[in-house]
């Protein structure tokens, strides 16, 4: 697999992801699929610019008195 | 009064009718499904109605009413619910075919509390597939058509609410909201539409799609219809672990009170970067009437928003490729081409990836927080521009072409992921008669906040008098 941390995910590396969860990596199903796997990885790419250090996750909705 | 004027009242106004036995709720009903006999197939706004069981329950109305029982504001309205919303007896198809044969053992909450305060259950509305989408452009159920033009989507995922409400073919509906799936349809049909905060509204018995960013809520012909619609339903519920066990206010005492000396917050960033003209415009002009009625305004600043579209991708498709993973694996083909895409993608997301972006939502949920410390509410559009055709997978914004779900979710879904409530309603139309609406967002539990000043544009505009061409 291609290195993930490279600036923009690319065809390789979604057909690579769809491989190793088990999707259908025909031609003809990753046309579909894979450009949907390109977007939503080269989007989380921006999340690394966050500092989040010391910050936890939202955990912020618990049931009951508020 | 005719039938089509009935049919076209708010429940405020049709609540006074039936309260003073000037009109029946059978009436009312006769009103209502002769329209949707009428309209519905040009509109295709529902995947069940509900005829007979909305009959026997207008009759039950009306006899409790003439009995001196009278429920309150809702007794004897027509409604709908999202078919996404579990109804003892009825088919709960989240329109897919997936779950095309399922038929509810029981009541959701929402619905239950519904019929306690007497509304009439006319039908299930058509929504995008598993409400995984922003048209409602269904493979199974048919598209649903946008009641202003038809060639062009209402919105989604509850489109089918948005456009029977619009058309007048319900008085009211249910809507479920994860990016924006109440608000979207709300403002691209020309209606008012609630998302309350997380855990104000039950969402026990109402088909998931992502624990953490799905809301419940009213959709309607007013604010004040809003208001009315959250008191029959909001308040804590022990079957829903996400619900909130704070008291729940008089909605409607909100409504119509003062708003001069109330602060407004605009956001300098994001919200206004990429729009189309006239409906900045019309929202820029909407604030300007709110500052005329004595609301102060001010910019403030979100400084992380810009990080939400990732981090709420990230949680939206991960919790969906969850619960839908038993059908993903064993029936994928039963999906439309464009759900089953996105929950494959979210079966692709790392555990790492995941946890960040809810650590991402704490940053930005702080940025609202801090903004929300200084004003009483933040105004927005709520979507960048107009309903496009339906088929139509982009949306053009001053000479740009965007990819259509995430623009159209790109203005709603940073307030799923606060949790805080937002309305929107609407505040304009574009050249070619299409509705446009701006979103206000609260402090959490802070509904009434949100139903006063909208209400104060309400009253001092006029378009959420103008009816749909197709009615």
């Amino acid at each position: 697999m291609e290195n993930p941390s490279q600036d923009v995910v690319g065809r390789d590396y979604a057909l690579a992801l769809a491989r190793l969860v088990g999707l259908d990596t025909s031609e003809q199903h990753m046309a579909e699929v894979g450009p949907q796997i390109e977007r939503l990885h080269n989007s989380l790419l921006r999340l690394r610019q966050l500092d989040l250090a010391d910050v936890e996750p939202a955990i912020v909705f618990r049931a009951g008195k508020e | 009064m005719k039938s089509d004027e009935l049919c076209s009242l708010s429940a405020a106004r049709l609540a006074a009718l039936i309260a003073k036995r000037e009109v029946s709720p059978v009436e009312v009903l006769d009103a209502t499904l002769a329209r949707i006999d009428r309209l519905e197939p040009k509109l295709n706004c529902f995947v069940t109605v509900l005829r007979d069981e909305a009959r026997a329950a207008a009759q039950e109305a009306e006899r409790a009413i003439a009995a001196g029982n009278y429920r309150g504001p809702l007794h004897g309205i027509p409604v709908a619910l999202k078919d996404i919303f579990e109804l003892a007896g009825s088919r709960t198809t989240a329109s897919s075919k997936i779950m095309a044969a399922h038929v509810s053992q029981s009541d959701c909450t929402v619905a239950r509390r519904l019929k306690d305060a007497g509304a009439v259950i006319v039908g299930k509305t058509n929504l995008h597939e598993f409400a995984i989408g922003v048209t409602t452009n269904n493979p199974h159920f048919g598209p649903t058509r946008n009641p202003w033009d038809t060639s062009r989507i209402p919105g989604g995922s509850s489109g089918g609410s948005g456009a029977a409400v619009a058309a007048s073919l319900c008085t009211a509906a249910t809507g479920t909201d994860t990016g924006g799936s109440i608000r979207i349809p709300s403002f691209y049909c020309g209606i008012v539409g609630l998302k309350p905060t997380f855990g104000r509204v039950s969402k026990a018995g109402v088909v998931v799609l992502s624990w953490t960013l799905d809301h419940t809520g009213p959709m309607t012909k007013s604010v004040e219809d809003a208001a009315i619609f959250m008191q029959a339903i909001a308040g804590y519920d022990p079957a829903d672990p996400s619900s909130a066990d704070v008291p729940v206010p008089d909605f409607r005492q909100a409504v119509g009170r003062e708003v001069k000396g109330l602060r407004l917050g605009v956001p300098r960033e994001f919200f206004f970067d990429a729009v189309e003209p006239e409906v900045e415009s019309a929202v820029r002009a909407a604030i300007a009437t709110l500052e005329g009625l004595g609301v102060t305004v001010e910019e403030i600043s979100l400084p992380h928003i810009h990080y939400t579209p990732g981090a709420f991708s990230a949680i939206i498709q991960s919790e969906a490729a969850a619960f839908h993973e038993p059908w993903l694996t064993t029936r994928p083909q039963d999906y439309g081409a464009d759900v089953r895409a996105r929950l494959e993608a979210g079966r692709t997301i790392l555990a790492t990836q995941y946890v960040n972006a809810q650590r991402a939502r704490t940053v930005i949920k702080g940025d609202f927080e801090r903004a929300l410390a200084k004003v009483d509410a933040i105004a927005t559009p709520t979507v960048p521009a107009v309903a496009v055709p339906i088929g139509e997978e982009t949306v053009q914004i001053k000479g740009k072409t965007y990819e259509l779900r995430p623009t159209a979710n790109r203005l709603t879904s940073p307030i799923n992921m606060t949790g805080l409530p937002a309305i929107s309603l609407p505040c304009g139309f574009s050249a070619n008669g299409l509705p446009i609406g701006m979103q206000l967002v609260g402090r959490a539990f802070d509904e009434p906040m949100l139903l006063t000043l909208a209400h104060a544009y309400e009253a001092s505009t006029e378009w959420h008098n103008r009816q749909p061409p197709v009615a």
